[in-house]
C-alpha cells in the first residue's frame, strides 16, 4: 500500500516546529489562520534560547520537546501522542516499531507525523512495499526518503521524536488560549535554563549569553547568523500576535508597541547581516550594532513582559482561570 | 629515508637528542626564521651531513610539508596547519608493548604449534619487541587477559563468518546444562569486557552467545543460506540502516565502478546495492553503465523525474 497526503506542504519561515505544526494542522483543516498566530498561540514564538557560543542548535534546545512541543499543541485544543527518545536507549527500537505503524495509521488518517530530521520535519507519506516513508522538511523540491527501519533516526543527532497531532480537539475559547500564551510568554522570559545543560540559557539569560558572546567575539558564524534571523522572524511574529491580543485585552497595547520595537531591533539586525544566510561569517565591523540592538531589544522587551504580566494578574483576578493557570497563580501569590 | 631509518626509529635510536633537533627546528620555522640544515648543524654542534638527515627525516617519515625558500635560504611550512605527530613512546606505552611482547614470545598453540596463527605471533611479538629497548619496570603494567581457548574460538568463528560457513557449537548455559546448536554465525562483538558472538539459529533467528562460554566450535561443509550479512539490530539496534537498490546490470557488471558499494549477489548478473545517500547514489546511476533498476519504486520515481526535468530543458 502506498499513501501519500498531497495537501501537505511545508514551508521554512518561522521556527522549524510551528512550520511543521502550520503544515499538518492545515492539512487536515484543524486551524485556519496565520502563521504567526499559531505561532504565539502555541507561545512556540516566545521561546529564546541561546548556546553559549551562539550554536545552530540554540534555536531547537527550547527545552524537553515532549512537554514543550505536547504542551504547544495542548493549549489549542488538540491531543496530541508524541514519543521522544535517545536512539541509544534499550527501548528504543520497540518504540519505533510501534510508531511505524503508528504513523502509516496517522497518514491513512490524513494527518502528517512530525519528526525530528534535525530540524523537525514531516512524514507525509509512505510505501509499504519500498518499506520507505516521505519526509518534507520545506528544503528542496523533493522528500526525504526514509527506511522503516530508520524512522526518526539520523546521522547528526542521536535525538528521536514523534508527534501525531489530532484528530481529536475540544472547543476552547480563543481569548483563554491568548491568556494562556501570556502566562506561556512571561515563564519563558523568566526560566533561565530550559535543558539540564547550562551551556543554553533560555528567555531574557539567553539575551546575556548573545551579548557576552558577540562582546567577546566566542561564537559559532553559522549559528549565530542562523539564530539571528530564527529569531528575527519569531520577534516578528510575536510583534503580529500582540497587536491581535491587545485588541481582546486592555492594557497590552504597550507590550505590543514594544514587541514592535524589539522586532525593528532584530529586523534590522538580520538585513544587516543578510549576506550571512549563505555560510559566510559575520562582518567584525557589524558586531557593535549588533550587540546595540540587542541591548536596546532586551530593555524594551523586559519593559513588554512586565505589562504583559501586570496585564495577566489583573485578568486573573477577575475572569474564571484556566486549570492551567492555577499554578502560576499561585506561584505568584 | 629508508626502512633502516625507520626501524632505527622505531627501536628508539632516534632518541632524545635527535628529536630535541627535530623539535628546534620546527620551532624556528613557526617563528619565521628559516632554519637550513648549517643553522641546525651549528645550533647542536653537529656535522651538517647529519642535519640534512634530521631535515630528511622531518619530510620523509614525520611527513613534514617542508619547502625551501631560496631567497631566505632556509625552510618553511608549505602548509602552516602542519602539527608534528608525537615523536616517541611514553613509557607506559613502552611498558604495555614491553609486556605485549612478552605474552606474545611465549604464547603458542599446542596443536597449532606450526600453524599459520603461530607464525602471525611470532611476527607480532618481534614487532612489539623492536619497538621497545627491552627494560622498564612491570609493576603497573596493563594485563590482557589472552585465554588460548578464547583465542582458537573467535578465530574459527571468524573464519566462518567469512567463509559463510555454518558451525556446530557446544555451549555451556547460564544453568550449567549444557547445550548444542547448529549456527550461522554472524558477527563477534565485545562490550564489557566479554566478547559475543550473534548468530543465526536453524528455525530460531538471531541469539547471541558469550564466547567464554562456548565450549566447543566445529566448522561444517554447510555454507550460509539464510541471511548472510551481520543484522545491525542485534549488533547495534541504533545504527542506520542503508537503502538497497536491487540491480540489473546485464553484461556491464565486470570491473565496473561499483565496487565503492557494499553489493551482493543475487542471480546471474543480478546484485543489491547497499546505499545511504540517495542523491549521490542518482549521480552514480546517471553517470556509469546498468541495464535495469528492480527496485525500490522511489528511486525509480526519482531517477525518472530527473531525467525527464533535463529532457525538458532540451526541448
Amino acid at each position: 500500500m502506498k499513501k501519500f497526503i498531497q495537501d501537505l506542504h511545508v514551508s521554512r519561515e518561522s521556527h522549524s516546529f510551528v512550520d511543521c505544526l502550520y503544515a499538518v494542522l492545515s492539512a487536515s483543516e484543524l486551524y485556519e489562520g496565520p502563521k504567526y498566530l499559531l505561532s504565539g498561540m502555541t507561545t512556540m514564538a516566545f521561546k529564546f534560547t541561546a548556546h553559549r557560543y551562539l550554536l545552530p542548535s540554540s534555536v531547537t534546545a527550547y527545552g524537553q520537546w515532549p512537554i514543550e512541543n505536547w504542551l504547544a499543541v495542548d493549549l489549542l485544543g488538540i491531543a496530541s501522542d508524541c514519543y521522544a527518545g535517545h536512539v541509544k536507549y534499550r527501548t528504543f527500537p520497540l518504540y519505533k516499531r510501534l510508531w511505524i505503524d503508528k504513523v502509516r495509521r496517522a497518514i491513512d488518517q490524513g494527518l502528517g507525523c512530525i519528526i525530528w530530521v534535525p530540524e523537525f520535519g514531516v512524514v507525509r507519506g509512505y510505501d509499504d512495499e519500498d518499506r520507505v516513508f516521505f519526509v518534507t522538511c520545506g528544503h528542496g523540491t523533493s522528500d526525504i526518503v526514509m527506511l522503516y527501519d530508520n524512522l526518526g533516526m539520523n546521522t547528526v543527532t542521536p535525538y528521536c521524536f514523534y508527534q501525531i497531532v489530532g484528530p481529536e480537539t475540544v472547543e476552547i475559547d480563543r481569548r483563554d488560549i491568548y491568556l494562556d500564551s501570556l502566562v506561556g510568554a512571561v515563564r519563558e522570559w523568566e526560566t533561565p535554563f530550559k535543558t539540564t545543560s547550562r551551556e543554553y540559557a533560555h528567555g531574557q539569560r539567553a539575551y546575556e549569553y548573545m551579548l557576552d558572546a558577540f562582546e567577546n567575539r566566542e561564537y559559532d558564524h553559522v549559528g549565530a547568523a542562523y539564530l539571528l534571523h530564527s529569531y528575527a522572524v519569531s520577534k516578528s511574529e510575536i510583534q503580529n500576535y500582540m497587536a491581535i491580543v491587545s485588541g481582546e485585552f486592555q492594557g497590552l497595547h504597550h507590550a505590543a508597541d514594544l514587541y514592535k520595537h524589539v522586532a525593528t531591533f532584530f529586523g534590522d539586525i538580520s538585513r544587516q547581516i543578510d549576506y550571512a544566510r549563505r555560510g559566510a561569517p559575520i562582518d567584525d565591523v557589524d558586531v557593535p550594532n549588533i550587540v546595540k540592538h540587542l541591548k536596546s531589544a532586551r530593555v524594551a522587551e523586559q519593559e513588554a513582559i512586565e505589562n504583559i504580566k501586570s496585564v495577566v494578574r489583573e485578568l486573573m483576578e477577575t475572569m474564571p482561570v484556566p486549570v492551567i493557570l492555577e499554578e502560576w497563580k499561585d506561584e505568584r501569590n | 629515508m629508508g626502512p633502516q631509518t625507520v626501524l632505527r626509529h622505531l627501536r628508539g635510536e632516534y632518541c632524545v637528542s635527535n628529536i630535541h633537533r627535530v623539535l628546534w627546528f620546527d620551532r624556528q620555522i613557526r617563528q619565521n626564521r628559516y632554519p637550513n640544515s648549517k643553522t641546525l648543524a651549528t645550533e647542536f654542534e653537529i656535522s651538517v651531513r647529519q642535519a640534512a638527515r634530521d631535515i630528511e627525516y622531518l619530510t620523509d617519515t614525520l611527513g613534514a610539508p617542508l619547502q625551501y625558500v631560496a631567497k631566505r635560504r632556509g625552510y618553511e611550512y608549505k602548509s602552516a596547519t602542519y602539527v608534528l605527530p608525537n615523536l616517541y613512546i611514553s613509557q607506559d606505552v613502552k611498558r604495555v608493548l614491553q609486556f605485549l611482547a612478552y605474552r606474545y614470545e611465549h604464547y603458542q598453540l599446542d596443536q597449532y604449534e606450526h600453524s599459520v596463527q603461530n607464525r602471525t605471533i611470532k611476527r607480532v611479538a618481534g614487532l612489539f619487541r623492536q619497538m621497545i629497548d627491552g627494560s622498564g619496570d612491570e609493576s603497573s603494567i596493563l594485563l590482557f587477559d589472552l585465554d588460548p581457548h578464547r583465542i582458537e574460538t573467535i578465530c574459527v568463528v571468524e573464519d566462518c563468518i567469512k567463509s559463510g560457513q555454518q558451525m556446530r557449537l557446544v555451549y555451556d548455559e547460564v544453568d550449567g546444562k549444557t547445550t548444542e546448536h547448529m549456527v550461522s554465525p554472524i558477527a563477534l562483538f565485545y562490550r564489557y569486557n566479554v566478547d559475543y558472538l550473534s548468530a543465526n539459529l536453524h528455525m530460531e533467528g538471531t541469539t547471541v552467545f558469550r564466547i567464554d562460554r562456548i565450549r566447543s566450535v566445529i566448522p561444517t561443509c554447510t555454507t550460509e543460506v539464510v541471511p548472510t550479512k551481520p543484522s545491525t539490530d542485534v549488533v547495534n539496534p541504533s545504527s542506520i540502516k542503508p537503502f538497497v537498490a536491487r540491480i540489473d546490470f546485464s553484461k556491464e557488471a565486470k570491473g565496473n565502478p561499483w565496487t565503492t558499494y557494499s553489493f551482493t549477489h543475487i542471480a546471474d548478473n543480478v546484485y543489491d546495492i547497499e546505499f545511504f545517500d540517495p542523491d549521490a547514489f542518482i549521480n552514480q546511476l546517471l553517470t556509469h553503465s546498468w541495464a535495469r533498476i528492480i527496485s525500490p519504486n522511489w528511486l525509480k520515481e526519482r531517477l525518472r523525474a530527473q531525467c525527464e526535468a533535463k529532457i525538458k530543458c532540451l526541448e
